[in-house]
C-alpha cells in the first residue's frame, strides 16, 4: 500500500469516526441517557482492574521471554560442551 | 492406598472420586428442579416425602427450595464437580507422568489443596441443613438479594467459596511450578503434550481470575455480617420497607468482580477439555495433532483475551456505550482462538485411521457439541442481541452446551481413556456405548429446547417455568419432553456408575499401553502408587534460572496483586460514584498511619539486610517483632475507631478502610507466621534452603509493604 493510500484510509477512518452519530454508538437500553456517577465509577473500576491485569500479564510475558532466552542459552552451552566432548573423543563430524 | 497422602496419583484419584460424587449430587438437584418445571405443584415421586416439611410439604416443592436447588446445582456443578474433575483429577494424576516428573513440585501443598476443596464442599453442603436452608440467590449470588437473603445459607456459600478459592490458588501455583520446573531433560516447551499446555494455561487463569472473586466474597460477607454497604445502594426499599443500611454502595460492583472470575472460568472449564480431547483424538486417529503449534498459541491468546471480556455479561447494567463497544469487540476477538483449536481438532481427523472406541466416541461428539455451544454464544456477546436474550433459557442452553455435552463429554472420554492406566483394566465397551448414546440423546433432549424457549422469551429461575406469563402458553409440553430426557440421561449415568465400579475389580485386564499411545504416561507400570522423593524446592533449574520455591512465591504474589487490584478497583468504583466521600485525614489518625508505615518498612529493610548478613537469624527475629508490633498497632487502631463510633457500617469509606486494612492485616499476619517458621528453621536446614526461604519471604514483605503504601495514600492522605 502506498503512503498516499495509507493516508487516505487513515483520513477516511478519522472522518467516519467523527461523523458517526452519538445515537449509533449509544447503548441500546439507555441511548446515552445513563451518563452519571455510577457509569463513571464503573469505568474507573474497569480501568483499574484492567490496568492491574495487563501489568501482571505483562510481567508473565517478560518471564516467558526470559525463560525462552535462558533455555536457548543453556541449550547452546550444552551443545557446545557436547561438541567439545566429541572433539576430545575424536568423534566430531568433519 | 492411604487416605492422607502426598502422592500426586492418590490425590488425583481422591479428586476424581470426590468430584464425581459432587457431579452426581448436582445432577440429582437438577432432576428435582426439572420435575417441578414439568409438573408444577405435583408431589415429587419417591423422595418427595423425605425433603422435609419446610422444603416440600406433602412432597410438593416450595419456591424457596426450588431457587436453592437451582443455585446449588450451578455452584456444585461449576465449582465442585467439573473444574475439580478436569483440573484436580486429570491434572494431578497425569501432569507429572506426561512431563517425566516424579511428583508435583510441592506434594504437601497438593494434599492441602485437596483437603481444602473437600472442606469447602462440605461447608456448602452443610448449608442445606442450616436454618433457612442453602443459598438461594443463584450461582451468581447477585446483591442486593444475596445480602438481604434470610438464613445462613448464603453466608455458608461465601465461606465455602473463600476456602475453595484458597484451594484453587494453591493447586494452580503447584501446577505451574511443576510444569515449568520439573520437565524431564529434553521435554522442551514445544514437545509438551497439548494436554499439559491446556493445564498450564488453565492454571494461569485460575491463579489470576479467582482472587477478585475472593475479594468480592469478603466484601459480601462483610455486607451480610457487619452491615456494611459495599453492594447496597442508598434508599433501597424491600417489601415496602426501607432497608436499614447506610447505603452508598453499588450492586454493579459485585457483577464487575464476579464476572472478572466467571468469564475466564468458562475457559477454565473448556481448556482442560480441549487437552483431553486432543490426546484422545491423537491416539484414536493414530496420527499427530494437526496444527499443534497453532493450538498452543491459540490457547495462550485465549487466556490473555479472557481477562478482557468480562463486562459482556453486564450489558444490561447501563454501564455506558463506550464500555459496551469495547467489550463487544474483545468478545468477538476471543471467539477466534476457540475456532482455531476446534478446527485443528477437526482437521486432525482427516486422513486418520480412526478407531471408534468409547473414549473416541465421546471425544468426537465433543466437537459438534462444543461447536453449538460456542456459536450460540456469539449473539450474547453483542449488546443489541444480548438484551432480548439476557436471563432467558437461551443463555442456559448456550452455557450447558459448552459445559455438559462439551466439557463433561471430554471428561468421560478421559475417564474411559486413562482408566486402564490407573487400574490396569478396561471399562466394559458395551456398557460404555449405552452410556454414550444415552448421554448424547438425553443431553440434547434437555438443552436443545432451551434455545427455542429462550427465543420465545421464557425467563430462567421461574418457579412455574413461566406458565403464568403470556409466552408460557403451550410451554408445558416442552418441559415434559425435557423431563423424560433428563430421566434418560440419569439412566445412562447409572450404566456408567455400574461400569466404573465393576471394572475397577473385574474389568478385562489390559497391557501396559492398550491404545498404542505415544505419550509418556503409558511407559510406566499401572498401579504404581509408590511415592518417590520430589526435587527440593530450593534447587535452581539451569534452563529457567529460578528455584521452585522462588517461582512459587512470585506466582503467589501475582495472585495477591490481583486480589488487591480487585479491592482497589472496588475502591475506585465506590469513590468515583459517591456523592460525598470523607477525607481520610479528617477521619483517621495520620500519626497512627505513619507509625504503622514505619514499622512495616523497618520489617522489610531488616529482612532484606538479613539475606546478606552473617547475623541473619537475629535480624529475622527482630524483623518478626516489628511485624508483630504492626499487627498489634492495627488492632489497637481498630479498637479506637470502634470506641469512637467509627464502625464499618457507618459509611462506605469506613467499610473500605476496614476491608482493605483487614485483608492487608491478614497478609502481614501470614508473613509473620512464615517469618517465624523460617527463623526457627535456620539451624535445622541447609544454607541453600535458608537462602531460598530468605529470598522468597523478603519478596513477600516487599509486596506487603508496597500494598500498604498505596493504601496509606488512598485511605489516610486523600
Amino acid at each position: 500500500m502506498t503512503r498516499f493510500r495509507l493516508i487516505c484510509v487513515f483520513m477516511a477512518t478519522v472522518l467516519l469516526w467523527r461523523a458517526t452519530d452519538a445515537t449509533l454508538l449509544a447503548c441500546p437500553i439507555c441511548f446515552r441517557m445513563d451518563e452519571g456517577p455510577v457509569s463513571d465509577g464503573v469505568r474507573a473500576a474497569v480501568i483499574v482492574l484492567m490496568t492491574v491485569t495487563v501489568a501482571v500479564l505483562g510481567c508473565f510475558g517478560a518471564f516467558v521471554v526470559r525463560l525462552a532466552r535462558t533455555e536457548n542459552r543453556e541449550r547452546g552451552t550444552a551443545n557446545g560442551e557436547r561438541r567439545t566432548g566429541n572433539a576430545e573423543r575424536g568423534t566430531e563430524p568433519a | 492406598m492411604r487416605l492422607v497422602s502426598t502422592d500426586h496419583k492418590v490425590i488425583g484419584l481422591q479428586y476424581l472420586v470426590t468430584s464425581l460424587a459432587f457431579l452426581l449430587l448436582g445432577f440429582v438437584l437438577i432432576l428435582l428442579v426439572r420435575w417441578q418445571l414439568a409438573y408444577p405443584g405435583q408431589p415429587i415421586p419417591v423422595i418427595g416425602s423425605f425433603l422435609g416439611q419446610l422444603n416440600a410439604p406433602g412432597g410438593v416443592m416450595m419456591p424457596d427450595f426450588y431457587t436453592a436447588l437451582g443455585a446449588m446445582h450451578g455452584t456444585i456443578m461449576v465449582f465442585l464437580a467439573v473444574v475439580p474433575l478436569a483440573v484436580g483429577a486429570f491434572g494431578n494424576y497425569l501432569i507429572p507422568l506426561l512431563i517425566g516428573a516424579t511428583d508435583m513440585a510441592f506434594p504437601r501443598l497438593n494434599a492441602l489443596s485437596y483437603w481444602l476443596y473437600l472442606l469447602s464442599g462440605l461447608v456448602m453442603l452443610a448449608s442445606f441443613f442450616l436454618p433457612g436452608g442453602a443459598a438461594n440467590t443463584g450461582w451468581t449470588a447477585y446483591p442486593p438479594l444475596s445480602v438481604i437473603a434470610l438464613g445462613h445459607g448464603q453466608t455458608a456459600w461465601l465461606i465455602g467459596m473463600f476456602v475453595l478459592i484458597c484451594s484453587s490458588l494453591v493447586a494452580s501455583i503447584n501446577t505451574i511450578v511443576t510444569i515449568v520446573q520439573l520437565r524431564a531433560p529434553g521435554m522442551t516447551w514445544m514437545r509438551l503434550p497439548f494436554f499439559v499446555w491446556a493445564q498450564l494455561v488453565t492454571a494461569f487463569l485460575l491463579l489470576l481470575a479467582f482472587p477478585p472473586l475472593q475479594g468480592a466474597a469478603v466484601l459480601q460477607l462483610m455486607d451480610r455480617v457487619l452491615d456494611t454497604s459495599f453492594f447496597m445502594p442508598t434508599g433501597l426499599v424491600v417489601s415496602g420497607m426501607p432497608v436499614p443500611v447506610s447505603g452508598g454502595g453499588a450492586p454493579i460492583l459485585w457483577q464487575h468482580l464476579f464476572w472478572f472470575l466467571a468469564h475466564p472460568e468458562v475457559y477454565v472449564l473448556i481448556l482442560p477439555a480441549f487437552g483431553i480431547v486432543a490426546e484422545v483424538i491423537a491416539s484414536s486417529t493414530r496420527k499427530p495433532l494437526w496444527g499443534y503449534r497453532g493450538m498452543v498459541y491459540a490457547s495462550l491468546f485465549m487466556a490473555f483475551m479472557s481477562f478482557l471480556v468480562w463486562a459482556h455479561h453486564m450489558f444490561l447494567t447501563g454501564m455506558g456505550p463506550t464500555m459496551s463497544a469495547f467489550f463487544q469487540v474483545t468478545t468477538m476477538i476471543i471467539s477466534i482462538p476457540s475456532v482455531v483449536i476446534l478446527s485443528s481438532l477437526l482437521l486432525s481427523l482427516y486422513g486418520g485411521s480412526i478407531r471408534f472406541t468409547v473414549p473416541a466416541m465421546f471425544a468426537l461428539a465433543f466437537l459438534p457439541m462444543f461447536g453449538i455451544g460456542g456459536l450460540t454464544g456469539l449473539p450474547l456477546g453483542l449488546a443489541a442481541t444480548d438484551i432480548p436474550l439476557h436471563d432467558t433459557y437461551y443463555v442456559i442452553g448456550h452455557f450447558h452446551y459448552v459445559v455438559a455435552p462439551g466439557t463433561l463429554f471430554a471428561i468421560f472420554a478421559g475417564i474411559y481413556y486413562w482408566f486402564p492406566r490407573v487400574t490396569g483394566r478396561q471399562m466394559n465397551v458395551a456398557l460404555g456405548r449405552i452410556h454414550f448414546w444415552g448421554s448424547l440423546i438425553g443431553m440434547n433432549g434437555v438443552f436443545l429446547p432451551m434455545f427455542i424457549q429462550g427465543l420465545a422469551g421464557v425467563n430462567r429461575r421461574l418457579y412455574d417455568g413461566g406458565r403464568s406469563y403470556a409466552f408460557g402458553d403451550g410451554i408445558g409440553a416442552s418441559y415434559s419432553g425435557q423431563w423424560w430426557s433428563v430421566v434418560l440421561l440419569g439412566v445412562a449415568q447409572l450404566f456408567f456408575i455400574v461400569n466404573f465400579v465393576w471394572s475397577v475389580k473385574r474389568g478385562a485386564r489390559t497391557g501396559p499401553n492398550p491404545w498404542e499411545a505415544t505419550t509418556l504416561e503409558w511407559t510406566e507400570t499401572p498401579n504404581d502408587t509408590g511415592h518417590r522423593v520430589p526435587p527440593s524446592a530450593a534447587d535452581r533449574r539451569p534452563d529457567t534460572g529460578v528455584s521452585s520455591g522462588g517461582l512459587g512465591m512470585w506466582l503467589l504474589i501475582a495472585s495477591e496483586v490481583m486480589l488487591f487490584g480487585a479491592l482497589f478497583s472496588a475502591y475506585a468504583l465506590l469513590r468515583v460514584s459517591a456523592t460525598s466521600w470523607p477525607s481520610g485525614r479528617d477521619v483517621l489518625s495520620i500519626h497512627d498511619g505513619i507509625m504503622n508505615t514505619s514499622f512495616l518498612c523497618f520489617t522489610v529493610l531488616l529482612w532484606a539486610y538479613a539475606r546478606s548478613s552473617p547475623r541473619a537469624r537475629r535480624l529475622m527475629g527482630v524483623s518478626s517483632l516489628a511485624a508483630a508490633w504492626f499487627v498489634i498497632r492495627t488492632l489497637l487502631e481498630y479498637r479506637t475507631a470502634v470506641s469512637q463510633g467509627l464502625l464499618p457500617s457507618s459509611n462506605t469509606f469506613l467499610a473500605m478502610y476496614f476491608a482493605l486494612t483487614g485483608v492487608h492485616l491478614v497478609h502481614v499476619f501470614a508473613g509473620l507466621i512464615a517469618s517465624l517458621w523460617a527463623w526457627r528453621g535456620v539451624a535445622r536446614v541447609s544454607e541453600a534452603t535458608t537462602a531460598g526461604r530468605l529470598r522468597a519471604i523478603s519478596l513477600y514483605w516487599i509486596f506487603v509493604a508496597v500494598v500498604w503504601l498505596i493504601m496509606f495514600v488512598l485511605l489516610y492522605l486523600s
